[in-house]
């Protein structure tokens, strides 16, 4: 629950720091990756919050196994 | 892309954002894992992963020159074109994207076994996560300003942490050599290497920014790769030195227990503080490279104008990645000596050795030319600082 | 003529000129209604009578014209025109053309063809001299009106080197630094800024020295600049400093005409401001601020330790309390184990978490030198550090605070006061706070991260296109090496700052 919370405060402070200069120069490739990626980390937020199971990133890693030393 | 939004560093700073993230998580999780791997002949593994580190550094110099003004990814984009290029791109960013989670991971496990016992770990990793942030969004020249202003007290402190120590030194613990056989040595050099060298890729990305002519760039980083190499020499050999091989793998972080050996006339004791400021420096160094190189290579992947917005979503993502990730310390720590340093082979060494071939060839290496004489039309020529 | 003082609003460079009226009378009349019959307005006719039409007459503010030079002025006027021979030139009467030749007694001579020129000539101390039937007036330069007097300075003092200090009037303040600097390349560029003000503002630098670059910065934001008024040096540098965003500042303001005189021969410039006398010093790099021109009058040796000192000063002032509420917070095994008891001893009675302690502390001292600076004299100076010990001391015997407390709130506050500039401590103080709370919520970690977080700060900003923490970042050894930290003696060659125009060109040559 916290997470999500932190995570829409986190993306109000941003929006407030960067929307105006990015509407001011109305580009529409800065404002759509914007919004893309700050749902995109709102989203996992999300996840964690109602423990949905979700593999963390880092278990990528894993597929290689010992293959050098 | 406009490469002044980011600014520009001199190569002294380069070099030292470089001594930075070499030393980076590596001091922190290094000696527990060499030492459990090696025992006594620590320091022989570490040289030869020195040794091989200068390989790379020989190659990222190269691969640096060939990119002809470009970062890693723009010239991939150039070179492979939107597509294949795209792909190899993505592998990068993913990679420092999961690199930048494993620091946090890092220091809050260091920070909360060591130091601050009763504070939630999402707390320490938010905290870092906001300066990173602001680091990201204040811009690489004054990051780089930073880290050169960091620089000396980092030295002085070191040196000093270091000679508080010698007393304590027993040379006696560095024999046998080689008692056990090759094996464990090469089995020690290999995470070395890839943590340290390997895992120094991303300056790669700083290339554009650089002040100075190509033969500055090789210089600063083969001078970078053996600074940061000594200072990682120097702590494998307190280590082994004044705790031990055994104490060496039985801690998670031998440093700090270093530091809490530090005695100086029954008063001056437990200087971990200085330590925990050391390799905070460090850790946050290296984190704040991979954050400009991961936000950087996404703007020119999409091309974006101004790549410094997408520091606050990133951020979040990497919260949330963290908490994703809540870490146990016995499966981290396997996780990162048995797969990470492969893992660091494909994607660190493999792949740049791969795009440092490719650029070689005459058609791409002409395109990389054009594309930089147009840039460089359209943009001003920065003010030398 | 309407007086409708719709020029006043106009921009300048833009009004329609209202020229003077050749009618003298009305002249005159208009003058009166537009300054509303004010107590120093002066009017004197140099022919008497109600119903006579005054040929000539001068016009000028009591207290801000030297009345001295008047009254023979007008004495010699009537003299000559008995014996004038001048002959209605140019349709004026001897009296009209003896007075404008005569004129030229008093003070240089300037020729007003707009009422705005005629008033800013007139509340700026000349004399004005109306003819009739002419369509300019003239001046002549008469100022003259009491001022401070050159003395030692309240507020920066100085153990070896000149004492004198700035005093409200431009005029007197110039003077003081030609005095220092003899050479022609010396500029002193007028400005006039402020709508009602009209505040004289002098940009000076030496022509050769100063970076054109920083010198067309400044210059351009201060004719940028539209305000009612311009009182002290301070809305200047609100309204051109390259960051307002920061606490911390950028130029670096001065009493002392030594000060200046070494500042602009290192190349930066300075800005007086008529009426205060502060000036202003851009840019100033951060380490500027650590420095006093007195360094350089002391044994190389001891200036250099001095300099140490004041970093560790900095260093105090900034993260003591913090350092303390950490420690007493989450690390309390940091502590050596006699120290640890005595320390848990003194906390014993204490209600107060550390941080409520240090901040109750803190900001009773804020309180207390804030008053300090306003007490009358005899009182003042002895409230500020000597009442906090003392308040503290009470403190810790009602059981509110320990007595380490009060050491460290102490031992702060007068860390801070070995900053040689004022300005800097600002931040300090601020930040201080800053980092006490984070002390109190992530202990050595949180100061840790936080100074990280500064450090990011400093290094970004700029200051007229200096980099804020040059010499040390972006690393300039040449300069770093002489004036850093070590102050380096003058028989050793030493090099010109960067930052000027001429750059790596030996400064001093000694002959051996």
């Amino acid at each position: 629950m916290y997470a999500v919370l932190v995570g829409i405060i986190w993306l109000g402070i941003a929006a407030a720091l960067d929307m105006p200069a990015m509407l001011k120069q109305k580009s529409k490739k800065d404002l759509s990756a914007f919004v893309v990626f700050g749902l995109a980390g709102l989203m996992l937020h999300a996840a964690h919050g109602f423990r949905l199971p979700f593999p963390s990133p880092l278990e990528f890693v894993r597929f290689f196994a010992i293959g050098g030393k | 892309m406009d490469k002044l939004s980011n600014g520009v560093i001199t190569t002294r700073q380069f070099r030292i954002i470089i001594v930075f993230s070499l030393i980076g998580d590596t001091i922190l999780i290094l000696p527990n894992i060499i030492g459990t791997e090696a025992g006594d002949d620590a320091w022989l593994s570490m040289l030869l992963a020195i040794g091989a580190g200068m390989l790379v550094a020989w190659l990222f110099a190269s691969l640096a020159k060939r990119q002809a003004g470009h970062s890693l990814v723009g010239s991939a984009l150039i070179m492979a074109g939107k597509w294949a290029g795209g792909f190899i791109s993505f592998v990068y960013m993913y990679s420092f994207f999961i690199m930048i989670l494993t620091l946090l991971v890092e220091i809050s496990l260091f920070m909360e076994t060591q130091m601050m016992h009763d504070t939630p770990p999402e707390a320490i990793i938010l905290l870092f996560v906001i300066v990173l942030t602001a680091s990201l969004r204040y811009g690489l020249e004054s990051f780089a300003k930073m880290s050169e202003l960091l620089f000396p007290i980092f030295l002085l402190m070191f040196l000093f942490l270091s000679f508080c120590l010698l007393p304590q030194a027993q040379l006696h613990e560095l024999l046998p050599i080689a008692s056990n056989g090759i094996m464990p040595i090469l089995k020690g050099a290999f995470p070395a290497f890839g943590f340290a060298f390997m895992e120094t890729a991303a300056i790669l990305m700083l290339v554009p920014n650089l002040q100075g002519d190509a033969k500055a760039m090789s210089k600063a980083i083969r001078n970078g790769f053996l600074i940061g190499s000594s200072f990682l020499l120097v702590v494998v050999f307190m280590c082994i030195m004044v705790l031990g091989p055994e104490m060496m793998s039985a801690q998670y972080y031998p440093t700090f227990l270093l530091a809490r050996r530090i005695s100086i006339g029954n008063f001056l004791e437990r200087v971990e503080a200085l330590l925990a400021f050391l390799w905070i420096v460090t850790v946050f160094s290296k984190a704040a490279l991979f954050a400009y190189a991961l936000m950087k290579g996404i703007g020119e992947m999409i091309g974006l104008r101004d790549d410094k917005i997408l520091a606050m979503p990133l951020a979040l993502m990497l919260l949330a990645g963290t908490v994703i990730n809540t870490p146990n310390i016995a499966n981290y720590n396997m996780l990162l000596t048995y797969y990470y340093p492969v893992y660091d082979v494909y994607v660190y060494l493999s792949l740049p050795f791969i795009q440092f071939l490719l650029l070689g060839l005459p058609a791409v290496r002409k395109k990389l030319a054009k594309s930089r004489e147009e840039r460089e039309k359209h943009e001003p020529i920065s003010e030398m600082d | 003529m309407k007086s409708d003082y719709s020029w006043i609003n106009a921009q300048p460079g833009s009004i329609e000129n209202i020229s003077v009226d050749p009618d003298a009378r009305r002249l005159l009349n208009q003058i009166r209604q537009d300054l509303g019959g004010s107590y120093d307005l002066i009017i004197r006719d140099f022919e008497y009578g109600p119903d006579s039409i005054p040929e000539a007459a001068l016009v000028y503010m009591n207290g801000l014209s030297d009345e001295t030079a008047i009254n023979p002025y007008m004495s010699s006027v009537f003299q000559y025109e008995q014996v004038s021979t001048l002959e209605s030139q140019a349709g004026r009467t001897p009296l009209a053309s003896v007075a404008l030749k005569l004129l030229h007694q008093i003070g240089p001579v300037k020729q007003i063809v707009d009422m705005e020129s005629l008033y800013d000539e007139l509340l700026s101390g000349m004399v004005i001299l109306v003819l009739d039937g002419s369509e300019s007036a003239y001046s002549a330069n008469n100022c003259e009106w009491k001022g401070r007097e050159i003395a030692e300075s309240p507020n920066q003092t100085s153990i070896r080197g000149p004492r004198e200090s700035f005093t409200e009037t431009l005029a007197i303040n110039i003077p003081l630094i030609r005095r220092k600097i003899k050479d022609p390349r010396l500029w002193m560029e007028p400005m006039v800024i402020g709508r009602l003000s009209k505040t004289e503002v002098v940009l000076a630098y030496v022509n050769g020295l100063a970076k054109p670059s920083v010198i067309e910065n400044v210059r351009d934001r201060l004719k940028a600049i539209d305000i009612d008024g311009v009182l002290e040096s301070g809305y200047l540098e609100e309204m051109i400093a390259d960051n307002r965003t920061s606490l911390f500042p950028t130029m670096k303001n001065t009493e002392l005409p030594d000060n200046v005189a070494a500042e602009l021969m290192e190349g930066r410039i300075a800005i007086m401001v008529d009426g205060t006398p502060d000036v202003l010093i851009a840019p100033a790099p951060f380490f500027s601020f650590m420095q006093s021109a007195e360094d350089y009058y002391q044994y190389a040796f001891y200036s250099t330790l001095l300099r140490a000192l004041r970093l560790l000063g900095l260093f105090i002032a900034l993260l003591l309390p913090s350092i303390y509420i950490a420690i007493t917070t989450f690390h309390r095994d940091m502590l050596p184990f006699t120290m640890l008891f005595s320390l848990a001893a003194q906390r014993e009675g204490v209600p107060f978490p550390a941080f409520v302690e240090a901040l109750l502390m803190e900001v009773t001292f804020e309180i207390l030198r804030e008053a300090g600076l306003r007490m009358p004299r005899p009182i003042g100076q002895a409230v500020s550090v000597v009442g906090t010990l003392v308040i503290g001391q009470a403190a810790v015997e009602a059981g509110i605070v320990s007595a380490a407390m009060v050491i460290v709130v102490s031992v702060t506050a007068i860390a801070t006061f070995t900053l040689p500039s004022y300005s800097i401590t600002i931040p300090i103080r601020v930040l201080r706070f800053a980092f006490m709370a984070t002390a109190a919520s992530f202990g050595l970690y949180g100061i840790i991260l936080l100074f990280l977080m500064l450090l990011l700060h400093l290094s970004s900003i700029k200051t007229f296109g200096e980099p804020y923490m040059a010499p040390l970042a972006p690393l300039r050894t040449k300069d770093a090496e002489e004036d850093f930290l070590i102050r380096m003696p003058r028989w050793i060659t030493y090099r010109q700052p960067r930052s000027s125009r001429r750059g790596g060109a030996a400064r001093v040559k000694i002959r051996k």
